[in-house]
C-alpha cells in the first residue's frame, strides 16, 4: 500500500518533478495531474506534479530539451510507420505526416479558426461562470463552519455526478446551442474551483489570522487581505484543473449535440470520410488544451511569485 | 497599567474532555515595565497571552488595560508571535507587512512612509523594505515582525516566545534590541519565554507560573542594574543568584506526566 501511494497520493508527488524524474516524460506527467484534480490537492503538491516548476528549469538548456524532443520524434516516426507498413488500415489511421499536412492545410485556408474560436468561447464562458460561482461559494462555505458541515454531504454527492450525464437535461432546458455548451462546461468546471477555494479558505494559517485580529483588522478586511491571498494557491490550482475540464466538456457538447466548434467539425470530418482532416482537428484540440494549460501555469506562477513552490525559480 | 484578575480558562467546558489550562491568575504590570512570564512547557503561557491580547475569551476573571476591560484586541496593544514565518505575510513585501496594521490609523501618505521608514530603521532593517520576508534570515524576519508591532504605536507590546526559533547569537542581538526599543519608545513589554536566562536578563520582574492548571508560582523582582549587557550583566553574582532562584522556583511536571 505504502509503496504505491507516492504515485497516487498528491502529497507524495513533490519528488515526482524532482531529481527522481530526470527523464521528464511530459505525456506521463499529465496523469497524476488529472488524478490530483479530483481531490482537493495541496498547492505545493499540485505544483510540483503539474507545473514544470523549479526542478524542470535546467531542462531549458539545449541538452535538457533533447530528450523530450527525441520522444516526440520517435512517436511521430512510430505513427508514420505503423500505417505505412500496413499494420493498420490507412483508411482509418493515416500516417502522421498526412495528419499534420491536413492540419496545416486547415490552418492555411483559415477553416480552422471559426470552430477554434467557437470552442474557445464555450471554454471561456464556462470557466468564467465557474469562477463567478465557485470562488464566492467556496469562500462562503469555507469560512462558516456550520455551513461547511451542513453542505458537505450535498457536495460529496453532487461532485461525482459526471457532467456528461447532464447532457439530456441541458438539451431539455437550453436546447442544442451555446447555452448548453456553457452550462455543461460551467457545471463541470465549478467543482474543482469550488472545492479548492473551500479547502484553501479552511486552511488559512491560524497565526496569520490571529495576527490580523490582534491588529484590529475587521472581518471583511481579513477576508480580503489575509484569507484570499492565503487561499490563492489553492484557487489557482483549481482554476487550472477547471480549465482543462471546461475544454473537455465544451468539445464533448459539440461532438454529441452538434454545437458549433471543434467537436462538431471533427464529427463532420468523420461523417464525410475526411479521415486526415479529422485527425488534424483532434491534434488541434490537443494543442489547444496544451496551450491553455501553459497560459494558466504561466499566470499562476506570475501570481504566486511569493509562494514556496514558485520562489526558488524566481529568486 | 495591565491588571489580570482571577483569570481562568477551561477548554471544552461542559464536555468530558474539559481541560483546565489556566486555573487562577492574578497580577499587575505597571507602565513601562518589562515583565517576563516563565513556566514549564505546557504551562498555558500562550493561552494566557492570547487572553491578555483579547484573542481568546476567558472562562472567568478579567483583564483590564488602563482600567478598561479587555473584550477584544485593544488598540493600545501589539503582539509579536514566535513563528514569524506564519505571522508575516509572504505575499507582502517587508514594507507592506509593516504597513498592514496601519490602514485603519488613517495616516497621510507621507506620514505613513516616514513611520514605516523610521520603524524599519529602529530595528536595523533600513534598505530591506522592498524585499519579501522569506528573502531574509530568521532573525531579520522577526525584526520585521517587531517593526510591524512598533509601527502600530502600541503602549504595550506582547511577545510570545519571540526568539525561540533563532540561533543564540541572533537571539542575544534581538534581546538587546527589545531593551533598546523599550527605552526609546517607552512601552510596556510583556515577554513570554521558557528561557530562564533570557527572562532574568531582560526583566524588571519575572512572573513564574506553575504547570497547568496554571497559577502564579511566584513573582521575582530583578534589581539588576541597567543598562544591561550580555557579558557584564551575566557575570554579576546577582545574575547567577537570580537565575538559580527562578530556576528552582519553576516546578517541573512529574516525570510520569511528561509525554514520551
Amino acid at each position: 500500500m505504502t509503496s504505491r501511494q507516492p504515485e497516487l497520493d498528491p502529497r507524495g508527488s513533490p519528488g515526482a518533478g524532482g531529481p527522481s524524474d530526470p527523464s521528464g516524460v511530459d505525456g506521463v506527467r499529465n496523469t497524476p495531474r488529472e488524478l490530483a484534480g479530483e481531490a482537493p490537492a495541496l498547492p505545493e503538491t499540485a505544483d510540483s506534479a503539474l507545473a514544470p516548476a523549479p526542478p524542470s528549469r535546467p531542462r531549458r538548456s539545449p541538452r535538457g530539451m533533447a530528450l523530450p524532443l527525441l520522444g516526440v520524434a520517435l512517436a511521430f516516426l512510430l505513427f508514420e510507420l505503423i500505417p505505412r507498413v500496413g499494420l493498420v488500415d490507412e483508411a482509418f489511421f493515416p500516417p502522421a505526416s498526412a495528419m499534420i499536412a491536413a492540419l496545416v492545410e486547415q490552418i492555411a485556408d483559415g477553416s480552422l479558426w471559426q470552430p477554434l474560436g467557437d470552442t474557445l468561447q464555450g471554454w471561456a464562458l464556462g470557466l468564467g461562470l465557474a469562477l463567478l460561482i465557485g470562488v464566492p461559494l467556496g469562500i462562503a462555505i469555507g469560512s462558516v463552519y456550520l455551513v461547511f458541515m451542513g453542505s458537505r454531504s450535498i457536495l460529496e454527492f453532487l461532485r461525482p455526478v459526471p457532467s456528461v450525464a447532464l447532457i439530456p437535461l441541458a438539451v431539455l432546458v437550453f436546447g442544442a446551442g451555446l447555452e448548453s455548451k456553457v452550462f455543461l462546461a460551467a457545471f463541470a468546471a465549478t467543482w474543482p474551483i469550488l472545492l479548492q477555494t473551500l479547502y484553501g479558505v479552511r486552511d488559512v494559517d491560524p497565526t496569520a489570522m490571529d495576527t490580523a485580529r490582534s491588529f484590529g483588522i475587521g472581518r471583511a478586511q481579513r477576508l480580503w487581505r489575509v484569507t484570499l491571498p492565503s487561499a490563492l494557491p489553492y484557487i489557482a490550482t483549481g482554476v487550472r484543473i477547471s480549465s482543462s475540464v471546461a475544454l473537455i466538456l465544451a468539445v464533448t457538447a459539440e461532438l454529441v449535440l452538434g454545437i458549433d466548434g471543434l467537436g462538431q467539425v471533427i464529427n463532420v470530418a468523420r461523417q464525410s470520410g475526411a479521415v486526415e482532416n479529422m485527425y488534424g482537428l483532434i491534434i488541434a484540440t490537443g494543442l489547444l488544451g496544451w496551450g491553455l494549460n501553459g497560459i494558466m501555469t504561466l499566470l499562476e506562477r506570475r501570481l504566486l511569485r511569493w509562494h514556496p513552490s514558485v520562489r526558488g525559480a524566481t529568486r | 497599567m495591565l491588571r489580570v484578575e482571577h483569570l481562568k480558562k477551561v477548554y471544552g467546558q461542559g464536555t468530558k474532555k474539559a481541560f483546565e489550562a489556566v486555573s487562577d491568575l492574578t497580577f499587575t504590570i505597571d507602565e513601562r515595565e518589562l515583565v517576563c512570564i516563565v513556566g514549564p512547557s505546557g504551562a498555558g503561557k500562550t493561552t494566557l497571552l492570547k487572553m491578555i491580547a483579547g484573542l481568546l475569551p476567558q472562562t472567568s476573571g478579567a483583564v483590564h488595560l488602563d482600567g478598561e476591560k479587555v473584550v477584544g484586541p485593544p488598540e493600545k496593544m501589539a503582539l509579536v508571535f514566535q513563528d514569524y514565518s506564519r505571522s508575516l505575510y509572504p505575499w507582502m513585501t517587508v514594507e507592506q507587512n509593516v504597513a498592514f496594521p496601519l490602514k485603519r490609523k488613517k495616516l497621510g501618505k507621507s506620514e505613513m512612509a516616514t513611520l514605516i521608514r523610521d520603524t524599519l530603521q529602529s530595528v536595523g532593517l533600513s534598505g530591506h523594505g522592498q524585499k519579501y520576508p522569506w528573502q531574509l534570515s530568521g532573525g531579520m524576519q522577526q525584526r520585521v515582525a517587531i517593526a510591524r508591532a512598533l509601527a502600530y504605536q502600541p503602549e504595550i507590546l506582547l511577545m510570545d516566545e519571540p526568539f525561540a526559533s533563532v540561533d543564540a547569537q541572533t537571539r542575544a542581538d534581538l534581546e538587546d534590541l527589545v531593551l533598546d526599543l523599550r527605552d526609546r519608545y517607552g512601552i510596556t513589554v510583556v515577554f513570554v519565554t521558557h528561557d530562564i536566562d533570557e527572562s532574568v536578563y531582560l526583566s524588571d520582574r519575572v512572573i513564574v507560573l506553575t504547570p497547568s492548571p496554571t497559577r502564579v508560582q511566584e513573582i521575582v523582582d530583578i534589581p539588576l542594574p541597567r543598562p544591561r549587557d550580555q557579558v557584564e550583566t551575566k557575570e554579576l553574582p546577582d545574575f547567577a543568584h537570580l537565575r538559580a532562584y527562578v530556576w528552582r522556583s519553576i516546578k517541573r511536571p512529574e516525570p510520569a506526566e511528561v509525554p514520551a
